[in-house]
């Protein structure tokens, strides 16, 4: 009885959310615009003009120099191929992880500040499930949701790099290590991490917009990674990726603990009559 | 009364939010299969005693069980077996009513996806919502949310049914229906329900509890309610000369006092009485003694709730 009242709670969020176009639509576009349409026509670029005379490409070529000398970029001896590798296996990650970030983030907000704001929240605390088990269910929609669209866009992201670079490098080269450990560690690490922060900020916003827009904070950390890359500060490299994600999970365990703390019927009920 | 025999039972019960003290060390008894009236007027704690049973939140002191069970340690159990029908029900706009119901249904049942639906179906006729049942939500009238919640509520056979004013928005028409359901269903279920309606109450309730600032003023039988706080009082319309036959019943030793209104030439007695097994014998034949008197009324009076609630409530009476 209590999976499937978790399953009916998970199964309700995410209708909710794909009934609602003004919440599902900017989750798909964005995802599409980097998993598809920027690096198609990254690619394309590449392929018909001539990289070294971008402006600016001499900030790219100094991140290519800083890699260790094993590294796989130091073995293409065309300059196209070494940006375009570069951009396509490092620069890119960053971009990818604001997917799950920009996702959890919303639906998380839409799904505990939203069903507060709609005051249907209290129809779900006088069903006889614990506050442990709704709290589950109201993360798992969120996090389904997320987990589902960035390993579909990551899916789509590598049909079209290696189909389209194939002719370029002469193999496929995705997916990679970096890129696994991206989507499958720190991915959903991070969307966990946006969920909670969400359900910390519910407690003390009143509507939905105000969550969403102190829930877009998420993205500053990735910007920062952004940055980095792009000056070679911080070359993403699987130990830092894993490490990310490491640092991560201690923050998000900090928070779950704080957040469960919050999530009683009291509190809940107590919440939505102010 | 064995408190077996209650299901609701409170001891103290008190909640206070901020310095304002919303229910006062209530001590509310609800007898098993009973429709029970929870009266008073607006913001005399009806809604927050309803949500300290159910769990939703906690008391400042005292205790409560349902089923014998505690209402803090145990409610989720408790709610298992509870239906409720908020006072302004909430529903998820995009569903239909009868996606509501599969959903709710989801929290008690685990069987055969045909024996839900086939259970939705008798609830939404019951309700009255059988045509409207894909309907948006969003798209129903105030009444008919009204009946979507009290579907809702019902959905698991609920052995205690709370109702927090279910006759809101609702026509006459609807009003009666509620009314008639809840007659119905008292057979499987107690029902507890608050509500501003006292001729409903009058109407349909075994017991009741009338709350006034937070605290319980007055609690008992419907019957006993209005039987009224001033004692029995037997009332007579009486034509002709009477002033013999008042002396007569004024020296009976069970009569305490005789309070009569004359208009268009009948007079109307209330006699109050100490001993209503021997009013109901003897009252009548003494004022038949007198062969001229004509009596064209005669019968214990009995009170409209409407006017012990205001007794109570403004006068601050306790039953």
């Amino acid at each position: 009885m209590r999976m499937q009242a978790m399953a009916a709670i998970i199964k309700k969020d995410i209708k909710s959310i794909s009934d609602n176009i003004q919440i599902w639509l900017p989750l798909i576009i964005l995802p599409l615009v980097f998993a598809i349409i920027i690096p198609t026509v990254l690619i394309i670029l590449a392929k018909t003009q001539n990289i070294s005379a971008i402006n600016g490409i001499d900030l790219i070529l100094k991140t290519i120099d800083k890699f260790p000398a094993h590294m796989e970029v130091h073995t293409f001896s065309d300059i196209n191929q070494k940006v375009l590798f570069l951009v396509l296996n490092f620069m890119f990650i960053p971009f990818f992880l604001m997917i799950p970030a920009m996702i959890s983030s919303t639906t998380a907000a839409y799904s505990f500040v939203g069903e507060k704001e709609k005051k249907t929240l209290e129809s779900l605390l006088y069903t006889p499930i614990s506050e442990k088990d709704l709290f589950v269910a109201k993360i798992l929609g969120p996090f389904i949701a997320s987990a589902a669209v960035t390993i579909f866009c990551f899916i789509c992201y590598g049909i079209v790099v290696d189909v389209l670079t194939y002719n370029i490098f002469g193999k496929l080269i995705l997916p990679r290590l970096n890129w696994l450990i991206a989507v499958f560690w720190l991915s959903p690490i991070l969307s966990i991490f946006a969920i909670f922060f969400n359900v910390y900020i519910s407690a003390r916003v009143k509507g939905f917009q105000e969550a969403y827009q102190l829930g877009a904070l998420i993205v500053l950390p990735i910007v920062v990674l952004l940055y980095s890359q792009l000056t070679g500060l911080l070359l993403l490299n699987n130990i830092i990726l894993f490490l990310f994600g490491l640092v991560l999970l201690i923050v998000s365990v900090i928070l779950i603990v704080k957040t469960g703390k919050s999530f009683t019927r009291n509190k809940l009920f107590l919440s939505q009559i102010k | 009364m064995n408190t077996n025999e209650f299901v609701i039972n409170t001891q103290g019960l008190s909640k206070n939010y901020n310095g304002v003290q919303a229910v006062k060390s209530l001590d509310l008894k609800v007898p098993k299969n009973s429709i029970f009236g929870f009266l008073g007027p607006n913001g005399a704690g009806k809604t927050t005693a309803i949500k300290l049973l159910l769990g939703l939140t906690r008391p400042t002191s005292g205790s409560g069980s349902i089923f014998g069970q505690d209402i803090v340690k145990d409610s989720v159990d408790i709610r298992k077996r509870v239906g409720y029908l908020a006072q302004d029900p909430r529903f998820y706009g995009h569903m239909t009513a009868r996606e509501t119901l599969r959903f709710k249904a989801r929290f008690y049942y685990h069987g055969p996806a045909a024996e839900i639906e086939k259970r939705i179906t008798e609830t939404l006729e019951l309700v009255g919502l059988s045509d409207k049942a894909d309907r948006p939500i969003n798209t129903f009238s105030g009444g008919e949310r009204q009946r979507l919640g009290i579907a809702q509520a019902q959905i698991n056979y609920p052995d205690l049914l709370i109702l927090d004013e279910p006759a809101a928005s609702l026509d006459p028409m609807g009003r009666r229906d509620v009314l008639e359901v809840m007659e119905r269903l008292q057979k499987y279920s107690t029902i507890f329900y608050s509500t501003h309606i006292l001729d409903d109450v009058q109407r349909v309730s075994d017991s009741v509890a009338i709350v006034n600032y937070g605290e319980l003023v007055a609690q008992a039988s419907i019957q006993d309610l209005l039987a009224g706080s001033q004692g029995t009082i037997y009332s007579l319309d009486i034509e002709g000369e009477a002033s013999q036959a008042r002396a007569r019943i004024a020296d009976q030793a069970w009569v305490s006092g005789i309070d009569i209104t004359s208009a268009k030439g009948q007079n109307t007695w209330q006699v109050s009485v100490t001993d209503d097994e021997a009013a109901k014998a003897q009252l009548l034949r003494l004022v038949l003694a007198d062969e001229q008197l004509t009596i064209t009324r005669f019968g214990r009076k009995t009170y409209k709730l409407e006017e012990i609630f205001m007794n109570i409530v403004q006068g601050g009476n306790h039953g």
